[in-house]
């Protein structure tokens, strides 16, 4: 067998004979020869042995509190020579004395490698130079923190205010130096020093802001010109994390903490000198989602500001135009505002939301003259004669913006179809426009707005094939045309008493005709006439000129007499046609007495109408043009009254759908349900209808009445607000 | 590249690169801090036998040498005598190579 020999090694520390005194002594002198400076005059190899050999005695416990104890000592001694509170260069001395004992931690540390790597290891010691460092932190630091911090931090406020020149290097080499040195788990920085940056940052800007003396409209960009600064300063001495941390600072006590002073004061004032600018810069600032609510709130108000002063013009002498100067004038609004709050910073949602809300606010502090100004608007549109098509659908667009947020949609809903009705009879809009906002409802609020407008078109359609059909079928000896109307879809009440109309013969027998030709289309229907709804055209030779003459059915009627008689009374007139004598006093003052359309003299010649009164054909009439329109005038009481009744027609109406609507929507929850608490009932009930209109309590509770007397609920017979369905 | 000596028991001498020495974080401290082996270039290693840091210098010079290469290159393998190991073992972790 071949034997290899392993020569024992006789190891390194051959002067094992030293004792940890002589050992020490070498190291003690050393070290202090480092502090001086003198560490050329070292043997490295000399200590790192000496190092090594104490620490292979396992001495090394003892190596360590000695050298923990020296550099305590060094540094207390330090404390007492080299730190004055009242040095002028008291920073830099500290940075001094930091750099020497980084230096000499360092070589020590070199030196005593073996023990860190032996000693401290095994025994979960901090390494030398981790040592010194915490005893810096434990003798330099603690002993000097009120004063180096105060006197950081008036650099620091004193390069705010540029009050004078910063030494910020020193201040970057401190910020190092505590970012260097630890502190339990994290550094000496984030422990000690940010802290108190921060709150004397907030110190700080809240004077700031507090003593803020400047424009209203000046102090976002106030705002922006300090977190700039503040930027700059940071980017000088500061980690760039805690530059954004104190920008939030900066901006949460300028902004968040003065929320209201900004919301409530600031932001009314930049709207109303218009310096949009500001007010993106401020949204820029705003970074907490609660106080841009705030700041978007408060636009909203002061548009509801704008829009509320925004009264109707009644210098203006006709209704439809001051119902269409209020509606331009709040449509204006609304598109400056969106037009300010689309280029915002925040997302486009909450600008228009803003502007949204506002409106709604305005609109609907009276939903029902909004309802009304919008429908006379989009009536005055619809009959514009020469609208292109393209600014046309921007007039739809505005309309159905407004529309979206009214709450009483159903009562715009009814005038919209009264007026539509009298522009398709009388032929006074474009079919292809009208269609178009038809469409573009239905696209925006359902089929259901859509139902009535489409019945109407349908009749209108078909009437033309059958008047075509008519004329080719019939030889009629004048123009004719007649609409053929579903009662369901158009709003008219019917005349009472229309069928006891007596009609010149020749008119007679051209109605004859139609109804014939009518019934063998569609037999079984009934035809029912509405003279009130339709006009004729009469050509009149007077003395000096030809008019060819449009009116009201009835007035053509008391014209067409005298063709057979040449004077009448009133009560002849009436004898003579069955015109209701409302309807007949209606348009005997309307071709005898209103001024331009005088066809018929009246004798006497006063403004009132008595049975007695004697009529002839007024042989000297004329007029500048060879067309003269009739309008049935309605003498001023009378026409009073008639709006108003109007007026109450429509809301009688709205109000019995209404109550159809809630009683229906009560009906189809209860039926799912079953069973309900009347304050849930209500909540869903609103929430259904809310598309159409808002339901009101009392409305609501009087649908609830109704239905239980109807048995289709019935209350709880302990609870009196719970309800049951009754199948 | 400076070349640096190591001195061993008898005051036998072996000349390495700089380079190789820094491999020894310890060598590496000794040489390039302000102690006076720093501006001595000269590191005195008398408690080692003159053979056994003859290897080490070897050892440093051939790690130095093959320092880039990866792991599956081809290496020449480093001889080391086995009656030697021990008093290398010993050396290696008072240089901490």
């Amino acid at each position: 067998m071949f034997k290899i020999q392993i020569r024992s090694p006789g190891g390194l520390d051959n002067k094992s004979n030293t004792t940890f005194d002589a050992s020490w002594k070498i190291l003690k002198d050393a070290i202090k020869l480092i502090f001086d400076g003198r560490v050329s005059e070292l043997s490295f190899q000399t200590l790192f042995h000496a190092v090594y050999c104490i620490t292979l005695r396992r001495q090394g416990e003892k190596l360590y509190e000695e050298l923990h104890h020296t550099i305590e000592r060094r540094l207390q001694d330090i404390t007492r020579t080299h730190l004055h509170s009242e040095s002028e260069s008291y920073l830099r001395d500290i940075l001094s004395i930091w750099y020497n004992h980084c230096e000499s931690l360092r070589l020590i540390s070199n030196v005593t490698m073996y023990l860190d790597k032996v000693y401290c290891k095994e025994n979960r010691k901090p390494p030398i130079y981790h040592m010194g460092l915490d005893l810096f932190r434990d003798i330099i630091l603690k002993s000097s923190k009120d004063q180096l911090q105060d006197l950081m931090i008036q650099n620091i406020n004193a390069a705010r205010s540029k009050a004078s020149q910063v030494d910020f290097d020193s201040l970057r080499s401190l910020v190092e130096m505590m970012e260097t040195i630890t502190d339990e788990d994290s550094t000496y920085y984030a422990t000690e020093f940010e802290p108190f940056l921060l709150h004397e940052t907030q110190e700080y800007y809240r004077s700031h802001a507090k003593y803020y003396s400047g424009d209203l409209t000046a102090y976002p960009q106030e705002v922006e010109s300090l977190l700039c600064g503040e930027r700059r300063l940071d980017a000088k001495f500061l980690n760039s994390d805690v530059s954004i941390k104190i920008a939030k600072v900066v901006e949460e006590i300028m902004i968040s903490e003065n929320i209201h002073i900004v919301a409530m004061e600031v932001v009314p004032e930049i709207l109303r000198t218009e310096q949009y600018s500001s007010l993106r810069l401020l949204f820029g600032q705003c970074q907490i989602q609660n106080d841009r609510k705030k700041l978007w709130k408060q636009c909203s108000q002061y548009i509801v500001g704008e829009g509320l002063a925004i009264a109707e013009d009644l210098n203006l002498k006709k209704k439809t135009q001051v119902a269409v100067k209020w509606m331009q004038e709040m449509i204006a609004l609304k598109e400056k505002y969106e037009v300010v709050f689309k280029s915002q910073e925040d997302d486009d949602l909450n600008g228009l939301q803003a502007v949204n809300e506002a409106l709604s606010v305005c609109f609907n502090q009276n939903s029902r003259k909004t309802a009304e100004n919008l429908a006379i608007y989009l009536d005055s549109m619809l009959r514009a004669p020469s609208t292109s098509e393209e600014s046309f659908k921007k007039h739809i667009d505005d309309c159905i913006a407004v529309f979206k947020l009214l709450k009483d949609k159903d009562f715009f809903e009814k005038l919209y179809q009264q007026q539509m009705s009298k522009r398709l009879l009388q032929q006074r809009s474009s079919l292809k426009f009208e269609k178009m906002f038809v469409n573009r409802m239905r696209e925006e609020v359902g089929a259901v707005f859509a139902q009535k407008p489409d019945g109407m078109f349908r009749d209108i359609a078909l009437s033309q094939t059958n008047n075509t059909r008519f004329h080719q079928a019939y030889h009629v000896p004048v123009e004719y045309e007649m609409n053929v109307l579903t009662p369901t879809c158009w709003p008219f009440q019917q005349m009472s008493n229309e069928e006891d109309v007596v009609l010149p013969s020749a008119l007679e027998a051209l109605k004859l005709d139609f109804e014939n030709h009518y019934m063998k289309t569609y037999s079984g229907r009934v035809l029912k006439w509405a003279y009130h709804l339709g006009s004729m055209d009469i050509g009149i030779q007077f003395s000096k000129s030809y008019h060819i003459i449009t009116m009201p059915v009835f007035a053509a009627i008391i014209l067409m007499l005298f063709e057979d008689y040449v004077e009448l009374t009133a009560q002849e007139i009436g004898d003579l046609t069955h015109i209701e004598e409302k309807e007949l006093i209606r348009n005997l003052l309307t071709i005898a007495v209103a001024p331009k359309t005088r066809l018929l003299k009246k004798q006497p010649m006063n403004k009132k109408i008595l049975p007695s009164d004697k009529f002839r054909l007024n042989y000297s009439f004329s007029a500048p043009s060879t067309k003269v329109k009739v309008l049935a005038v309605l003498s001023k009481q009378d026409s009073d009254s008639q709006g108003v009744m109007r007026t109450n027609n429509t809301l009688h109406d709205v109000a019995m759908e209404r109550q159809g609507c809630t009683e229906a929507a009560v009906v189809r929850l209860m039926k799912g349900a079953s069973k309900m608490y009347c304050d849930m009932l209500f909540e869903e009930t609103r929430k259904i209808l809310c598309h159409r209109f808002d339901v009101t309590p009392d409305l609501f509770q009087a649908s609830l009445e109704r239905l239980v007397e109807r048995e289709y609920l019935q209350r709880d017979s302990e609870e009196s607000s719970f309800y049951h369905y009754l199948p | 590249m400076s070349d640096i000596v190591l001195v061993s028991k008898n005051d036998a001498e072996f000349t390495i690169s700089l380079e190789a020495a820094s491999i020894s974080p310890v060598l590496k401290n000794m040489l390039s801090s302000a102690f006076m082996e720093g501006h001595q270039r000269r590191v005195e290693l008398k408690e080692i036998d003159p053979h056994v840091l003859e290897k080490v210098a070897d050892y440093l010079e051939y790690r130095y040498k093959y320092i880039d290469a990866t792991e599956d290159e081809d290496l020449p393998e480093f001889e080391v005598p086995t009656e030697m190991s021990l008093e290398l073992l010993l050396v290696a972790d008072y240089l901490n190579i």
